[in-house]
């Protein structure tokens, strides 16, 4: 069974892979004791040019270890100026949540 | 006291029956009488489906229960997950997923509540004003329906049905 990082990270490609739109997709961290535990979903913030502003709407879905989903994840997709409001601060997030780090799109040949 | 969990699974429950009547009236389109009543259940239907999902993840549910919209901007990131679960292969995904986003874009509007500003006031209940005509929605056309029956609108209807049933598998 992969780790919730690995699993963050093969998530975030394969959203790359059928969103054209998609230009980054950070991880959002919430405070390290919570994070540990395998029930706190993976939380993925994306920033999608192709999706309408409609502020902070996160959505949880459960895992489906059967197709190899094994955490349950959290996306929060917003445009590009909703992004840099988060930014700014002027648009936040749930409390206690922390836009963490970059998972870049993979190159166009390592993608299937 | 009510819980989140208990509005949610009525969310669901109304998400399904909403698209079973959409369904119904595919295989029975003589039991409809005009386009824009089916239509009106896939609106529906999705606008309870993504309600479910923003309560599962801590929307009031109070907030959502006599609120419109939350279809364009949810309904693609759902719709995505069932084909990240379905698909062990995603090529030709995105060529859906860009139209599963503009189809979401046009349920949300057959809202009459959603007019986009004016923009959009077609909507598959009410009358409407257009210049000095009233237009009324039962002798419309409206873009789901034409949008639906593609090879991309047909693979949608099965992730909107797929991701319902999941709902009731968790």
């Amino acid at each position: 069974m992969p780790s919730k990082d690995e699993e963050a990270k093969t998530l975030a490609e394969k959203h790359y892979e059928v969103e054209t739109g998609l230009t980054h997709v950070f991880r959002i961290t919430a405070s390290s004791d919570i994070e540990v535990s395998p029930n706190e979903p993976i939380k993925l913030l994306e920033v999608n040019e192709n999706t309408v502003p409609s502020g902070i709407l996160p959505i949880q879905f459960g895992p489906a270890p059967a197709v190899g989903l094994h955490f349950s994840s959290i996306i929060l997709e917003v445009t590009p100026d909703e992004f840099e409001k988060i930014q700014a601060d002027e648009l936040k997030l749930p409390a206690g949540w922390v836009v963490g780090e970059l998972i870049p799109r993979p190159p166009a040949e390592q993608r299937q | 006291m009510t819980e989140p969990a208990d509005w949610a699974r009525a969310f669901a429950r109304q998400a399904d029956a909403d698209l079973k009547a959409w369904e119904l009236y595919e295989k029975h389109p003589e039991a409809v009488a005009a386009e824009c009543h089916k239509l009106l259940f896939l609106q529906m239907s999705c606008e309870k489906l993504c309600k479910e999902y923003l309560i599962n993840t801590g929307t009031d549910p109070r907030s959502l229960t006599t609120s419109d919209g939350f279809i364009a901007g949810p309904l693609p990131v759902i719709i995505r997950r069932q084909i990240v679960r379905v698909r062990k292969n995603l090529r030709g995904m995105q060529g859906v997923l860009s139209q599963v986003r503009h189809l979401a874009n046009e349920i949300e509007v057959l809202s009459p509540a959603m007019t986009r500003d004016s923009q959009r006031p077609d909507n598959c209940e009410y009358p409407w004003e257009a210049g000095d005509r009233i237009l009324s929605p039962l002798d419309q056309s409206f873009n789901p329906s034409r949008l639906c029956t593609s090879p991309a609108g047909r693979t949608f209807l099965k992730l909107l049905r797929g991701a319902i049933d999941e709902v009731f598998e968790q």
